[in-house]
């Protein structure tokens, strides 16, 4: 057990009076079953929806807060039949939205709809290969050809599109087909990329996507190596872009014996209870959807406002921060610990069972320590 | 006959986000514009009602404030101005929005 003394005798940072983001799971269905979706197939969560009343009433109360921006999720929110009904109570609480999709479902009417509201930041789709074999093979057959109809529908009515793409086992030696296809094919601006990760139904299926070490070797090395008309445009906050970028600078600063970067040798990962906050399908607000199990309370019954700001167990986590790694016996003795943020809690939870730790998956000494390589 | 009265009022549309102490946004949600504004910028904000003219508003300002400057009378309308500019109020002319 270790000794987490730092967390009891933690101060809590300033917080902002409310969210900037809510993201609303707003759909626990879904028409697609993909190997690796990190929503389905969570014990702790109850797959059931709410109403569009308590929805709306809840979007009330989110304008009340001056929260400015929503995110709606699922699942697949465009299988909710009232989803215009949804949209139209955001516009009304002057807040704006985006959507996270699989794409498959978009048609003119809709996009039409919510191109009118001028309110959208941007519908997400995600595609994972460069042709229906490879996206397929990890989403079911059919998708691509209809998450491709989906973007041309959103491009059509200037409805601002962006891409996600989730690298696994079957679309790791894709990455350039995929980066001329979403850039050059379908001209989209840019793209972000991250990979399956140790979470939800992809647990079951793990042996059969998740990348091994060889793979994530050459989903770095390819997205370094891509042209630069590509590498531009393409963002990583976590996966193995991020860390062919970020483990260099670790690299040289252990060499340099340089002083610990600013969120360095504590559990700082990540910034996201300071600024959003999420809610279930069926109500309960959580600190996101890497942590489905930990509910804080539940909308219409439980005021957001206080829930945000008191919530003992939203504060814990936030004062994360303040435990050092040395703390850990996973981490004792390594160089690259004043340089580390300890990664994501969420994925911490789920392959430690303790949201106090530092998680494995993104773990530098790991991966070299297992035959990886960083340029 | 009385010169008319211009007088700033917000856009209904406009949120004032409240973040740090008394620190705050506004926040456009139809153009997605965001403006930080200061403590003394949220009070101004406040008294942009349509009803009070620059130079009350400035009155009440200084009031307020022990330590605004000298220069608050031109600070505030310029503040009012790029307000206006960024679409977060408009003026009225003896109370009709203009
Ligand atoms: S990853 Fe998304 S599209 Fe795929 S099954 Fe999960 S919710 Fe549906
Ligand atoms: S062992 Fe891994 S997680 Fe721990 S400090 Fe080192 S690089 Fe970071």
């Amino acid at each position: 057990m270790n000794n987490l003394s730092a967390l009891e005798n933690a101060t809590l940072p300033k917080i902002m009076r409310s969210p900037r983001i809510v993201r609303l799971e707003i759909s626990s269905n879904c028409n697609l079953r993909c190997l690796y979706c990190y929503y389905f197939e969570n014990s702790a969560v109850d797959y059931s929806n709410l109403p569009t009343e308590q929805w709306l009433q809840f979007f009330v109360e989110l304008g009340s807060m001056a929260v400015t921006d929503v995110s709606l999720s699922g699942g697949e929110p465009f299988l909710r039949p009232d989803l215009t009904d949804l949209i139209d109570g955001i516009v009304q609480n002057k807040m704006r939205f985006g959507i996270n999709s699989n794409g498959t479902l978009i048609n003119d009417h809709i996009a039409e709809y919510i191109a009118e509201t001028h309110r959208c930041n941007y519908v997400q789709v995600s595609i994972d290969g460069s042709s229906s074999e490879v996206h397929d093979s990890c989403r079911g057959e059919g998708s691509f050809v209809k998450a491709v109809r989906g973007i041309k529908t959103l491009q059509r009515h200037d409805v601002p599109v962006v891409v996600r793409v989730t690298l696994h086992h079957h679309n790791v030696h894709d990455i350039a087909n995929i980066a001329a296809f979403l850039l050059d094919e379908l001209g989209l601006s840019g793209f972000s990329i991250n990979s399956a990760g140790y979470i939800g139904a992809c647990r079951k299926n793990a042996d059969e996507v998740l990348l091994t070490r060889q793979d994530r070797q050459i989903a770095m090395d390819d997205l370094l190596n891509l042209p630069q008309k590509y590498a531009d445009r393409i963002t990583a906050s976590a996966g193995p872009l991020y860390e062919a970028k970020h483990w260099p600078k670790m690299e040289a600063a252990r060499m340099n014996h340089d002083p610990a970067f600013p969120k360095g040798g504590h559990l700082t990962a990540c910034g996201c209870p300071f600024n959003e906050i999420s809610v279930r399908s069926d109500g309960m607000i959580i600190p996101c959807s890497m942590l489905a199990h930990m509910v804080l309370g539940r909308i219409n019954s439980d005021s957001l406002q206080e829930v945000w700001l008191n919530n003992p167990e939203l504060n814990r986590l936030r004062m994360r921060r303040a435990v050092p790694l040395n703390e850990f016996e996973f981490c004792r003795g390594c160089n690259y610990m004043p340089y580390c943020t300890g990664n994501c809690p969420g994925m911490a939870f789920t392959l430690t069972g303790d949201i106090n730790q530092p998680s494995p998956e993104a773990c530098l000494r790991k991966f070299l320590a297992e035959g990886g390589s960083i340029t | 006959m009385n010169k008319p009265k211009k007088t700033p009022i917000q856009n209904p549309l406009t949120v004032l986000r409240v973040e740090f102490d008394d620190w705050a946004i506004l926040f456009d949600p139809d153009s997605a514009k965001t403006l930080g504004i200061n403590p003394t910028g949220v009070a101004v904000w406040k008294l942009v009602d349509g009803q009070r003219g620059i130079e009350e508003i400035v009155e009440e300002i200084r009031e307020k404030f022990s330590d605004v400057s000298i220069s608050a009378e031109k600070e505030t309308s310029d503040f009012i101005d790029e307000l206006y500019r960024n679409g977060f109020i408009g003026y009225s002319l003896n109370g009709v929005a203009q």
